[in-house]
């Protein structure tokens, strides 16, 4: 099975600005993935370069198991603030979407237009931020695509309207088997939906796994003040904090933790992705560049 | 993608198509209207000196009657037309997708970039040359008697209304729309732009691409003194300036000088007491000038030209149209944002 | 049928509070043999919650032998953890409020109390494993 996406090194320049600086992936067919990070880390960039809107400065980028181009019949794409044409009515968007893609599935589009309760007379412009992002959603499903790209698709909405959405997405995905990957800063909602997610943050790749991975091998680790920290080989320490008593510590570890003088806690997945956003992170890798 | 980009644009379509349709039947209201007049005033089959008298008669009853303010409304309105088809059709094709970011949605559906400008490009410049096509074809042949009348068919403001011509108008405005709106990706920035653009394609051709499209004739003639169109003097320099009567018509004169006999321009100086303030009257500076041994060299192309020169104008615009287009294809395929 | 509900907050992995809470439904009798439990579509469209999950909770149902997986009919309820139960967990539940008792007589408060039945808990727990 080829790779839903897969990346090596791709980087992307905006004149001097680097949205993406040498992203390495491989993400599996067949997950719902999250795309988490703060706002600009290069998110929509990475989006955006899978759905071949941009091409990228350097790298290689593979999805589906070919380059992408735009106008690819097996990307989806919902971009972000879900664009729609404010002066055409929802039944128009539907035969836009029937006219420019062959594999269109009308049944389908109809009959989630009609589940989400719009209106097919409805001028797309005078939909709430929930009802267009259904809208848009149904436009990128009905094409039936192998992989479906969501920017933010619910930064936008309130709490009713987010998970009225997940809840279309997540059955679209449960009918199709669609790989799904899908960019929020909202963790909470990832942790729901997701069972793979992405860490990027400052234009770079944190951590990218699949989340009961993550989950398993992320620990907090508190115990008596110890400077410079040695957790051990193996150990990656993603985040540490000091006081003049105590040190803690998030880490990364396949192998359990033996030492007995720190006091292990699991951490939820919202933590895990807090401590590689956090400052530290960045602040280590800073570190390790200067010295190179 | 033919029904998307009628659903996108269908009411400024519609408007244009009716305001041209507007036009249409003005035209068609004063058809009979004109063609008697022609023949009442004996326009219509005159020969020799008879046809100036006609014309005369002609174009003095022609503003009687609507038959006038519907030729220059037209005439204006066809000048004006290629402003319109660039900055409301041509600049918001590309910019508003862009501006409004519906691009993304458009670009993710199973169409490639090139194929849904392509579309655009097509179905919008081909309405936009046609449409004026129509307009300027009847005009041409619905004014077919006021052109007879007043011989200046190939005077650049009325060529630029007759014939095939405001078809290449037409389709390269639409084109530098399109072509701003891709480049600047704001739909006023591409309006003004677009504006100022085919204002000046519309200033720089007659003044400097027909002279060179056309094959210009030029005639030495005496200089008639005494029916100059022109005379100055300056009294500092004594510097005297004379134009000759420039009657030619069917013509479009593209320079109208004075020389003197070893062919350099004419500039005096001529003695103040002869054409000075205190001569008291042109006549005696006019007969200095007859003295002089002046001729007049007149450069100009000959109204026989107006076809040909049309297809070659229409031809040079069509292609600029076409290579902008081809910009704008490579331009969409690279890069967008 | 059933209708799953997730708790964000409780940090228990949402595959393992849909899996307690089929068991809880076995427990008190809400779901009984034959039941058949919704489809993986019909709870990611209740609860927007990833379609993998749902599938690998019924998977580890499966495994405990509580529900079988027939293809094209659904997921049904193949053992019930109602009855017996009930009348086991008495007499434990009696001896735990003599506990709580003797405890709160000894001068503790809730949360020292929370805080040793946790601790216990968990060494007993890690002494199993």
């Amino acid at each position: 099975m080829t790779g839903a996406l897969i990346a090596e090194g791709l980087t992307k320049r905006y004149g001097r600005r680097t949205a993406l600086a040498d992203c390495t992936l491989a993400v599996p067919a067949g997950h719902v993935v999250g795309l988490v990070g703060p706002n600009g880390a290069g998110k929509s960039t990475l989006l955006q370069l899978a759905c071949g809107l941009l091409d990228p400065t350097a790298g290689r980028i593979e999805v589906l198991g070919a380059k992408p181009v735009s106008g690819s019949p097996t990307i989806g794409f919902v971009a972000q603030d879900t664009p729609v044409y404010g002066g055409m009515t929802v039944a128009d968007h539907l035969r836009l979407g029937a006219h420019l893609n062959p594999s269109w599935d009308h049944a389908f589009a109809e009959r989630r237009i009609a589940q989400t309760g719009l209106d097919p007379a409805q001028k797309a412009g005078r939909l709430s931020g929930g009802q267009r992002a259904q809208l848009a959603l149904t436009v990128a499903a009905a094409k039936r695509p192998g992989l479906l790209l969501l920017d933010e698709p619910v930064a936008a909405l309130d709490p009713l309207a987010r998970r009225g959405f997940l809840q279309g997405l997540m059955e679209f995905t449960a009918e199709n088997g669609t790989s799904v990957i899908m960019s929020s800063h909202l963790v909470a909602d990832l942790e729901r939906v997701c069972d793979y997610l992405i860490v990027l943050v400052g234009s770079k790749v944190r951590v990218a796994g699949e989340v009961d991975d993550l989950l398993s091998s992320h620990h907090r680790l508190a115990g008596p003040r110890r400077d410079p920290v040695d957790p051990g080989s193996g150990v990656h320490v993603v985040e540490e904090s000091h006081t003049d008593r105590q040190s803690t510590l998030v880490v990364r570890s396949t192998a359990p933790i033996d030492d007995p003088s720190w006091q292990v806690d699991r951490l939820g997945l919202e933590d895990i992705v807090l401590a590689y956003m956090s400052g530290s992170g960045a602040g280590r890798d800073r570190v390790l560049e200067g010295r190179r | 993608m033919i029904w998307l980009t009628w659903r996108q644009y269908r009411t400024p379509a519609l408007s244009t198509g009716g305001l041209l349709l507007l036009f249409l039947l003005a035209l068609a209201a004063t058809w009979t209207r004109i063609t008697d007049l022609a023949r009442s005033t004996g326009l219509t089959g005159c020969s020799g000196t008879a046809c100036d008298r006609a014309a005369t008669t002609f174009l003095q009853e022609l503003d009687t009657g609507p038959v006038g303010p519907v030729y220059v409304t037209v005439a204006v309105a066809l000048l004006l037309l290629p402003a319109l088809f660039g900055t409301f059709w041509g600049a918001p094709l590309v910019a508003r997708e862009l501006e409004t970011g519906t691009y993304r949605l458009i670009f993710s559906q199973t169409v490639s970039r090139g194929r849904w400008l392509l579309v655009k490009l097509l179905v919008g410049g081909a309405s936009a040359a046609f449409g004026a096509g129509l307009v300027a074809l009847l005009l041409t042949r619905w004014a077919a008697p006021i052109d007879t009348a007043r011989g200046d068919r190939i005077s650049p403001l009325t060529f630029a209304v007759h014939g095939v011509v405001p078809i290449g108008y037409a389709a390269l405005a639409f084109v530098i729309g399109v072509t701003a709106g891709l480049l600047l990706r704001r739909i006023v920035p591409a309006m003004a732009v677009t504006l100022l653009l085919v204002a000046a394609v519309q200033v720089a051709m007659p003044l400097l691409v027909r002279p060179v499209l056309a094959t210009s004739v030029t005639s030495i003639t005496a200089l008639d003194a005494a029916h100059p169109s022109r005379m100055s003097f300056d009294t500092g320099s004594g510097a005297v300036h004379v134009t000759g009567p420039a009657a030619m018509p069917n013509a479009w004169i593209l320079e109208n000088t004075t020389i003197t006999a070893d062919g350099a321009e004419f500039a005096g100086p001529a003695p103040s007491d002869v054409c000075g303030p205190e001569s008291g009257g042109p006549e005696k500076c006019q007969e200095w000038l007859a003295a002089q041994n002046l001729r007049q060299k007149v450069v100009s192309v000959p109204g026989a030209q107006f076809w040909a020169l049309q297809w070659r104008e229409l031809g040079l615009l069509l292609a600029a149209a076409v290579a902008l287009a081809l910009c704008c294809l490579w331009r969409i395929r690279r890069k967008l944002a | 049928m059933i209708e799953f509900h997730l708790d964000s907050r409780s940090g228990v992995a949402p595959y393992m509070q849909l899996i307690q809470q089929v068991r809880h439904a076995l427990r008190l009798g809400v779901l009984n043999e034959g039941d058949r439990l919704p489809t993986v579509k019909e709870v990611v469209g209740r609860i927007a919650i990833n379609p993998n999950t749902v599938s690998k909770a019924y998977r580890e149902l499966e495994y405990e032998g509580l529900v079988q997986a027939r293809p094209g009919l659904g997921t049904f309820v193949t053992r019930t953890l109602a009855g017996g139960v009930q009348e086991r967990h008495e007499p434990l539940k009696r001896d735990l409020d003599r506990w709580l008792a003797a405890a709160r007589e000894a001068g503790l408060d809730d949360e020292s109390i929370e805080a040793l039945f946790l601790s216990a808990f968990r060494s007993f727990s890690e002494a199993r494993a």
